[in-house]
């Protein structure tokens, strides 16, 4: 079953340096109980594009074109108190920084209180505490946790209160913008852990946006690898691992550090992302890409399933799979 | 072997943590964070040395402690034999010129109304080295030497007009301006795009060759001692918990934190076995250490003794240093 359907978004925020196109003719499927991994650097849209499957638009940012099907419904047309309902019970976002996304001066309980009644006032405070305990003991944590501030947990402790606030409405779609970057290494293990067996035991869909390829290695069933706001790239992991085509993937499986591997040399990727405040004629890649041709900087790149399943939008393929 | 370049002899710097007025009348003792607790290492000239560490690890202390930013609460810190703590005036200058250090966050670490140029030109004119052209002369050199090309249309650029990796740059520059011995990296690419990570450490390499430095690279990420280091020491709660040569520490470590530190990071290979070691729980409060064994409150392999007693980090092979009560059981 296709839970969301997202066709050819764009997104474009207003700049003082005139229009940033954010996100750029954007589309995929992901289906129910399936998890996505949406990877790339910074700037190249992947929050944005997290924030508008929500509707979560900031003023200054809109989706221009296309449509996003949640369950059959474009959220896109919703309006404010469909969208509040929507928000939550379907769809639930954690995101990337969880010190500034709690209220200081409320306890974590006020938060699971307050969210849980915003869907549903009918229920009374004590037992929408009940409920968060509950989810709080399936997170790891004891239900005492409930009674501290924020400031209290540590940064750890903190996600899972996010990755539970995520879940008190049993949402069917979670949407997670960086859930580990701000973690250490033992900490995102253990936080990587938990998602995996949320996806399990709670049937979750999930997306995770990151920019670590190691992480979603993971986690994700498919892989999208964004690159100046548009999709490049789009394959089951193992497939993606296995046969990256599009030169930017190649690149950066190269780039992630493997501790368990032999070699000692680390690659990079020359030059930095581009910028979508001017517009670039041809692929956003051609500037950075080993492989460049002359039709590169000229016309975009068509976007098409090069093997059953696997999406990539690259000249090199023009004349099909070498 | 020769002298080593930085010495620590079993130092401890602690912070007293704050009383409020009532608990002082009452006379509450005043409590300590035991950022570093008793820590002994000696970093070779010319070597990388990695120390690789949790928040709260105490790591960025003890990177601050070599610089003499800190001064230790007890122990010694010899830097070329002599203990930096009774250094004074013009001796204190020359240390302060030998030794450097590069932020984490280049954003924070630069002045947003310098000119970039200028910043590194900075340190020459702190420590009233040259004329304003020489040492104009001396930061366009620099600036070369990190990636700045042609210097002359960066100098008077500021912060914001550069990206993330080139602002490291100009924080690398301006740490490497006084030619300095000894550089203290702290977490030099956390804040930077996977991308250019790579990048960035490797000039970092270079430098530390063509200028002769030996490198202290403070990080939370094993890949980093994986790549670039010589030495590795592992810190845990204010301790060193296992330390040795690169190869030595990757092809067998031997502490279990070690362990599920390597264990944790994430393997981009989906077809990898998942026989991960994670482990439970948080690192401790350094306010109050669990008694014995720090890590004993997180460890797979705990036994009573470990409760109870301190495990001294000792040599198990070679020069492979653990502090872990689990090898006194074998032979």
């Amino acid at each position: 079953m296709t839970l969301l359907q997202v066709q050819e978004v764009d997104v474009r925020y207003k700049t003082l340096k005139g229009e940033l196109k954010a996100v750029q003719r954007v589309s995929f499927d992901l289906n129910e109980q399936e998890t996505m991994g949406i990877v790339g650097e910074s700037g190249c849209g992947k929050s944005t594009l997290g924030l508008a499957l929500l509707n979560l638009m900031p003023p200054q940012g809109k989706v221009t074109h296309g449509k996003i099907l949640l369950d059959g419904e474009d959220i896109l047309t919703l309006d404010k108190e469909q969208l509040r309902l929507a928000r939550g019970k379907v769809v639930s976002m954690i995101f990337q920084d969880p010190m500034t996304s709690l209220n200081p001066v409320k306890k974590i309980g006020d938060h699971f209180v307050e969210a849980i009644r915003a869907h549903d006032p009918g229920v009374s405070p004590k037992d929408a505490l009940e409920k968060a305990g509950k989810i709080l003991e399936e997170l790891g944590m004891s239900s005492d946790r409930l009674a501290d501030y924020p400031h209290q947990l540590s940064g750890g402790m903190k996600q899972r209160i996010m990755i539970g606030l995520g879940l008190v409405l049993d949402p069917k779609l979670l949407i997670a913008d960086e859930p580990t970057t701000s973690l250490d290494v033992v900490i995102e293990a253990q936080i990587l852990d938990l998602l995996r067996q949320l996806k399990g035991s709670l049937k979750l869909s999930m997306i995770l946006i990151t920019h670590n390829l190691g992480v979603v290695a993971e986690v994700a069933d498919k892989i999208a690898i964004m690159y100046g706001g548009e999709i490049y790239e789009l394959a089951d992991t193992r497939a993606l691992f296995r046969n990256p085509l599009f030169p930017y993937t190649q690149l950066l499986l190269k780039l992630v550090p493997n501790v368990s591997q032999e070699t000692t040399s680390l690659e990079w990727i020359p030059g930095s992302p581009p910028d979508l405040s001017t517009p670039i004629p041809g692929c956003k890649f051609a500037a950075r890409c080993p492989m460049v041709m002359e039709v590169c900087k000229k016309s975009p790149p068509a976007y098409r399933e090069l093997e059953p399943g696997h999406m990539v939008a690259c000249h090199l393929y023009d004349g099909g799979k070498k | 072997m020769s002298t080593p370049l930085l010495q620590f002899q079993d130092v401890k710097k602690h912070f007293p943590v704050k009383r409020s007025f009532v608990e002082g009348l009452v006379g509450v003792k005043p409590k300590y964070v035991r950022a570093v607790d008793g820590v002994t290492l000696s970093v070779q000239e010319g070597e990388v040395f990695v120390l690789v560490g949790e928040s709260g690890s105490g790591k960025t202390t003890l990177g601050k402690l070599c610089l003499r930013v800190y001064v230790p609460t007890s122990g010694k810190i010899l830097f070329e034999g002599r203990p930096i703590a009774g250094l004074r005036g013009e001796a204190l200058k020359k240390f302060r010129r030998s030794s450097q250090m590069v932020y984490q966050d280049p954003v924070a670490a630069l002045n947003p109304r310098a000119r970039i140029g200028d910043a590194i030109a900075e340190p020459l004119k702190f420590h009233g080295i040259g004329s304003p052209e020489q040492r104009k002369e001396r930061a366009y050199k620099m600036m070369e030497r990190v990636g700045f090309d042609p210097p002359e249309e960066f100098y008077p650029r500021y912060p914001h007009e550069l990206s993330g990796g080139q602002r490291q740059r100009v924080v690398i520059a301006r740490a490497l301006v006084l030619d300095p011995k000894f550089v203290v990296a702290d977490e030099p690419v956390a804040m930077l795009d996977v991308s250019i990570r790579a990048q960035i450490l490797k000039l970092l390499l270079d430098l530390k060759k063509e200028m002769n430095l030996t490198l202290m690279i403070i990080t939370h990420d094993i890949a980093i001692a994986k790549y670039f280091a010589d030495h590795v020491s592992i810190m845990y709660l204010g301790k060193i918990v296992e330390g040795g040569e690169r190869e030595t520490i990757f092809r067998n470590p031997m502490h279990p934190y070690t362990k599920a530190l390597f264990s944790s990071v994430p393997v981009p290979d989906p077809e990898a076995a998942r026989d991960r070691m994670i482990i439970k729980g948080e690192i401790p409060s350094p306010i109050s250490p669990p008694p014995g064994c720090r890590f004993n409150t997180r460890c797979p392999f705990v036994f009573d003794r470990c409760k109870t007693e301190e495990p001294p980090l000792v040599p198990r092979e070679d020069s492979h240093l653990v502090a872990c009560h689990l090898y006194d059981k074998a032979p």
